[in-house]
């Protein structure tokens, strides 16, 4: 059977005690492991075990792209699994690397500076609607909760309440407020089953409202000729089998949210296991790529989704 | 008729004169004045005078008062391995521990705190015989430290303490020859992390926070988080699922895990937590298991008979619980625009300022107290990491450090790496860090917010 003895499934206080190698398997015989167990849980589930994937119809870079996996290229930042570029503005760039996607589905997908002197600060980040906490309906909800909490104890002032406005010809919710002399600008709009938001900040207001009227020359593709997959938070036949393998799989107290792109054909195309020790993450991404569903359909043509579960058990 | 005429020089020293007076003016001209001095941002260093902490929760009953007195003075006892030497009744030492008491450790700013600023490892080190060398990383001035290697020699993970010293050579150890492992070669290797004595003030407070209530006061942040780059996710117990808060990685469940398992680790007293000593060499046994346990008959009555039929380690986790929190001083103009400053910037994104208790068992009430901190784990980046996975923490995931009682604390992060406060706050950004945005922040600030926070935190 699997070992449960990852890291995140041991339990509480374990840490002190001097060694694991008793119980936690050098890393080939857990891979060998791993895929005996690979079999076991697909005669288990009547999964097949996973062939070669077809090729894809449709557009194959974004469904394979993770929301984290956007870089900088000459003064550009580019992020496939969104369609963004955004141009660093000028004598500007990358700051420090962000955090690994968080277990709640929280990115930071971009940090950047001024090269000489930090003055300034732009924040690019995405939340996802699979798996935080308690999910804002959209960007503008999101909003609205923050700065219903701007004022008193918070330390942070409201300067403009929350108002839509026009960016690159897409719309975004406005939100301005500032704390200790930083003025802070945040805008955030709906993206591919995530709410992106970009915080800008800085102690002057003329170079702030400069960052936003320089955001205008970001970009947004993957709409129109091809359509991104449905954005699905609930999927109960994905979410059952999600159970099922944990249950199965013997999770103990883990619970490892994973994102998938089903086909218009009902067969996943893309597996994203976020948060989970590299093993497991393969491990989890091989058995879910051999699932297959029936194909979701809208206006009686079958269409792509994007969905989240949840291996293990939410506590 | 001649005329006489001075001499040249002197008509030379006229315009020197004339110059000299010439430049002193001018230099003396307000455009000329020294420019005013740039503010120093500094640690304002630990308060000193009497400790701010260290006594019992307010509101308990005469009972618990008397239980909270007899529990810290067990907390207090030293350990020898029979319990036969002056001044050392504890029994149960080693054969591997880092030292020989709790509140040797746990030591400052008062009994139950954090790293003292003699670092009592030294001294423990030759101790009644014992001839242990001491790790080039511990040092007289520097903070108590324990050690975990991150890898076994086979590459798998380890993340264990090991224990920095044997009870070979001792008086009350006869015949036990076990070596202290190779810490210079771990060392060298980069395979040692360390780890500092977390303060226990208070903690009954946290330990009696429901679930719910942290899940709320994180709640309660989630835009501002968001806006922050902070995301961080609670450690969970993998008996029960609910939320783990006590450790570097808040990896332990309660006060009675947190005291028996270091008991156990720490000074190699087995207990009924942890029953099993963690060195088995035959020569190195001299006591039945567990050297700790529940007493049924009281020897030495302390005047309270829940301290006196209880276990050592009970009596550990009952002086935890009900110990009250670091009191900070009171407020100046100084330190409340500090304290703004602290949530201006976001500080309060991990630092949270409040939590809520439900209602105690031993005081009735419930309790709103400020530990700065949400209990949560956060990734901190490549720079901190250490390496080590507990629970759901991984290896570059720390527990938010409560920051109540960091006034009187002398070392900082989890391995004491420093005991500034300006390298503290600024260690914490570096690639993969959730705190990056809140430093930027921070170091955007002028000097005078800078050192009003810094005045803030060490007002705590």
């Amino acid at each position: 059977m699997l070992p449960a003895a990852f890291p995140f499934a041991l339990k509480g206080g374990e840490g002190r005690h001097r060694s694991r190698s008793q119980w936690f398997p050098p890393l080939l015989r857990a891979r060998i492991g791993v895929y005996r167990c690979l079999l076991a849980l697909a005669a288990t589930l009547a999964i097949s075990v996973p062939e070669a994937r077809a090729a894809d119809a449709g557009p194959v870079a974004a469904l394979d792209a993770d929301p984290e996996d956007g870089a900088v290229h000459d003064g550009v930042y580019q992020n496939g699994y969104f369609g963004l570029t955004v141009p660093l503005p000028p004598g500007w760039t990358k700051g420090f690397d962000g955090p690994a996607p968080s277990q709640t589905g929280y990115y930071v997908l971009a940090n950047f500076t001024p090269a000489e002197a930090l003055t300034a600060t732009m924040l690019i980040a995405a939340q996802d609607q699979f798996f935080a906490a308690k999910p804002a309906a959209n960007a503008a909800e999101a909003v609205d909760r923050f700065a219903a909490t701007l004022g008193g104890e918070s330390g942070l002032t409201l300067v403009q309440a929350p108002h839509e406005i026009l960016i690159a010809g897409r719309s975004f919710t406005r939100l301005d407020y500032e704390g200790a002399g930083l003025r802070h600008v945040l805008l955030a709009t709906d993206r591919r089953c995530h709410i992106v938001s970009m915080v800008l900040t800085t102690r002057d207001s003329g170079a702030l409202e400069e960052l936003v009227r320089g955001l205008q020359a970001m970009r947004w593709t993957g709409d129109g000729d091809d359509p991104l997959p449905l954005c699905l938070k609930d999927y109960p036949e994905a979410e059952s089998r999600a159970h099922a393998l944990g249950a199965a799989w013997g999770a103990g107290g883990a619970s490892i949210p994973a994102r998938l792109v089903i086909g218009a054909d009902g067969k996943v195309r893309h597996v994203h296991v976020i948060g989970a020790p590299t093993p497991v993450a393969e491990m989890l991404s091989v058995v879910l790529a051999g699932w297959t569903f029936a194909p979701d359909q809208q206006g009686g043509r079958p269409i792509a989704i994007e969905t989240g579960v949840v291996i293990g058990s939410r506590r | 008729m001649t005329t006489s005429k001075r001499p040249a020089f002197l008509s030379s020293s006229r315009v020197l004169a004339s110059a000299i007076a010439l430049a002193t003016a001018f230099l003396a001209a307000p455009a000329f004045a020294q420019a005013p001095a740039i503010p120093r941002v500094a640690d304002p260093g630990p308060r000193g005078g009497a400790p701010d902490a260290g006594g019992p929760l307010p509101g308990l009953g005469t009972l618990d008062q008397a239980l909270f007195n007899s529990a810290k003075t067990r907390f207090q006892e030293v350990d020898s391995v029979s319990g036969g030497i002056a001044n050392e009744a504890g029994v149960g030492l080693g054969p591997r521990f880092n030292l020989n008491g709790c509140a040797g450790c746990h030591a400052q700013p008062t009994v139950g705190g954090t790293s003292p600023e003699t670092n009592p490892e030294i001294a423990v080190a030759t101790l009644d015989g014992a001839n242990n060398t001491i790790p080039s990383f511990i040092s007289l001035h520097g903070p108590v430290r324990e050690v975990r290697f991150v890898h076994n020699p086979d590459g798998t993970p380890d993340g264990g303490v090991h224990d920095l010293f044997v009870i070979s050579g001792r008086t009350d150890a006869p015949g036990c020859h076990i070596k202290q492992p190779d810490f210079e070669q771990q060392f060298q290797a980069g395979n040692a992390i360390f780890r500092i004595p977390t303060p226990t003030f208070g903690l009954g407070l946290v330990e009696n926070v429901p679930d719910s209530n942290l899940q709320d006061a994180v709640d309660n942040e989630a835009g501002l988080r968001q806006s922050l780059g902070i995301s961080g996710h609670f450690n969970t117990s993998g008996n029960d699922g609910t939320i783990t808060r006590f450790g570097w990685k808040a990896q332990n469940k309660s006060l009675l895990m947190f005291a028996g398992e270091a008991y156990n680790v720490e000074q190699g007293v087995t207990n009924e937590l942890f029953p099993n000593e963690r060195e088995d060499n035959a020569h190195c046994q001299f006591n039945a298991l567990p050297e700790d346990a529940t007493n049924v008959t009281i020897v030495h009555p302390s005047g309270s008979p829940g301290s006196d039929f209880s276990s050592d380690i009970v009596n550990f986790a009952a002086f935890m619980r009900l110990s009250a929190p670091p009191a900070p001083i009171p407020p100046t103009p100084d330190t409340t625009a500090g304290r703004h400053v602290f949530a201006s910037i976001g500080c309060n994104g991990c630092h949270v300022i409040q939590q809520t208790t439900a209602v105690s068992t031993f005081t009735n009430v419930a309790t709103t107290f400020e530990p700065f901190s949400d209990f949560a784990v956060h990734s901190m980046g490549r720079g901190l990491a250490d390496g080590v996975s507990q629970g759901n923490a991984g290896g570059d995931q720390f527990r938010t450090a409560p920051l109540w009682g960091l006034g009187q604390r002398l070392f900082f992060m989890h391995d004491g790496r420093t005991s500034d406060l300006v390298a503290a706050i600024t260690d914490h950004a570096g690639n993969g860090s959730e705190a990056n945005a809140v430093i930027a922040n921070y170091r955007m600030l002028p000097a005078v917010q800078k050192q009003q926070l810094l005045d803030f935190l060490r007002s705590l």
